[in-house]
């Protein structure tokens, strides 16, 4: 029978790659208990480190699958896409002094994630009988809900999230990389403008609502916002290890979200607070962190190994 | 050849036969009069590197007091590295010796 020693170590061996988990894992119990005293109840804190380090170790320098942590690298190449693009966006406005023309191409980036993330569906053969009736849905549902040519800025994070019940339900696949270059996208977009915003030296006032790289203001320092991250980042740390949860607290999640959402009729543009530059600053750090540490939990060659299968 | 003393250690045990990871924390501790005290988890971590090497090799497994026990076995590769490494240990063995016969007394530290 399973003892709370027993129990403890085997909760630790999930700082391992599923994979050698899976195979040695037994072992390694059977020789941590071998080397405990009868009497002993709780790990030895040197075992836990030693585990814990061979666990990041495993996952972060194991150089024979060149493909791992794709997904991420693929969002932090999207971050500085839009960081670059950006940059020339804002020297392009200082040279012309005129926003006007400049806001369409301000919208490019928001449309592309808009457009990522609503397709996402079809990147996964598995999830493509979803794909055909959620992208149209979404992008209908954008379209007449939203007033404005901008997009709202919590229907994309609805957006993300109704994807990610897809993530979740079917573990990762395609879907990792999709998402998180989703991701990366929302995360470049506004750590780009804060950015910017900061260097900005057009005197020339923007039109109202327009970020430059696209993205409406004041996000997310709104309570509502804050709530949609904070779902959207329990979901996707749930996605990787329990997708069953995942799968249901999505269920539950989006719909609520949609509702506040359309009966509150936030579907407009606010003007730019400066402080939300900070939550902005926040918000870029916790995906940056939060990626790592996903891209660490999860064991990347499975995610690797099921995105080629597909 | 790595020459690291835990890497080292394990090569050395298992070239008397195939062990498991409990008798290999053992027999290391053993060889090296205490002072080689690896945890489980690093052991584990060297072990997965050796058999990425090809220097050891799952050597199948038994049940022993109602619990699993993989055996990591050298292999031949294995036992190339473990000689290549002890005759580098020699080498460098046999100059340290020249050089503290040949100069006996040494700065106080």
């Amino acid at each position: 029978m399973m003892n709370d020693l027993e129990r403890s170590y085997r909760r630790l061996l999930i700082v391992l790659p599923p994979s050698y988990r899976d195979r040695m894992g037994d072992d390694i119990v059977a020789t941590l208990l071998a080397g405990h005293q009868p009497h002993e109840r709780r790990p030895r804190p040197r075992e836990v480190l030693a585990l814990i380090r061979t666990g990041l170790t495993m996952r972060l320098a194991r150089g024979d699958d060149p493909s791992r942590y794709r997904a991420w690298r693929l969002a932090g190449a999207v971050s500085v896409a839009l960081i670059v693009y950006s940059a020339v966006l804002v020297t392009g406005i200082n040279l012309r002094g005129d926003w006007t023309s400049a806001v369409p191409l301000a919208l490019v980036p928001m449309w592309g994630l808009l457009v990522l993330v609503s397709c996402a569906p079809l990147a996964s053969h598995r999830a493509r009988r979803l794909g055909p009736l959620l992208a149209p849905m979404w992008i209908i549902a954008f379209v007449v809900a939203s007033r404005w040519l901008l997009a709202p800025r919590s229907l994309v994070v609805a957006l993300a999230l109704c994807s990610l019940i897809v993530l979740a339900a079917r573990g990762a696949s395609a879907w990792v990389t999709v998402v998180s270059c989703a991701i990366g996208a929302l995360v470049g977009g506004l750590g780009a403008n804060h950015v910017v915003e900061r260097l900005d030296r057009v005197a020339i006032p923007r039109p109202r609502g327009v970020m430059y790289v696209g993205f409406v203001f004041e996000w997310p320092s709104g309570t509502f916002e804050y709530i949609c991250i904070t779902a959207l980042v329990v979901i996707l740390v749930l996605g990787f290890i329990r997708p069953s949860v995942a799968l249901a607290s999505s269920v539950c999640v989006v719909p609520v979200m949609l509702v506040v959402q359309i009966s509150t009729d936030r579907y407009q543009l606010y003007d730019y607070d400066l402080s939300a530059g900070f939550g902005i600053a926040a918000a870029v750090a916790a995906f940056l962190v939060l990626g790592l540490a996903i891209a660490a939990i999860r064991d990347p060659s499975r995610i690797d190994s099921s995105a080629d299968a597909t | 050849v790595n020459i690291d003393v835990l890497r080292l250690s394990i090569l050395t045990v298992l070239a008397d036969g195939k062990q498991h990871g409990y008798g290999l924390l053992r027999q290391i501790e053993e060889l090296s009069g205490a002072s080689v005290r690896p945890a489980t988890g690093t052991l584990y971590r060297v072990l997965d590197l050796l058999e990425r090497d090809g220097l050891i090799a799952d050597d199948g497994g038994e049940v022993i007091d109602g619990r699993f026990r993989r055996y990591f076995a050298l292999t031949s590769t294995g036992r190339d590295e473990l000689a290549a490494s002890v005759a580098l240990l020699d080498e460098i063995t046999a100059k340290a010796k020249t050089s503290l016969a040949r100069r006996p007394s040494a700065r106080p530290a």
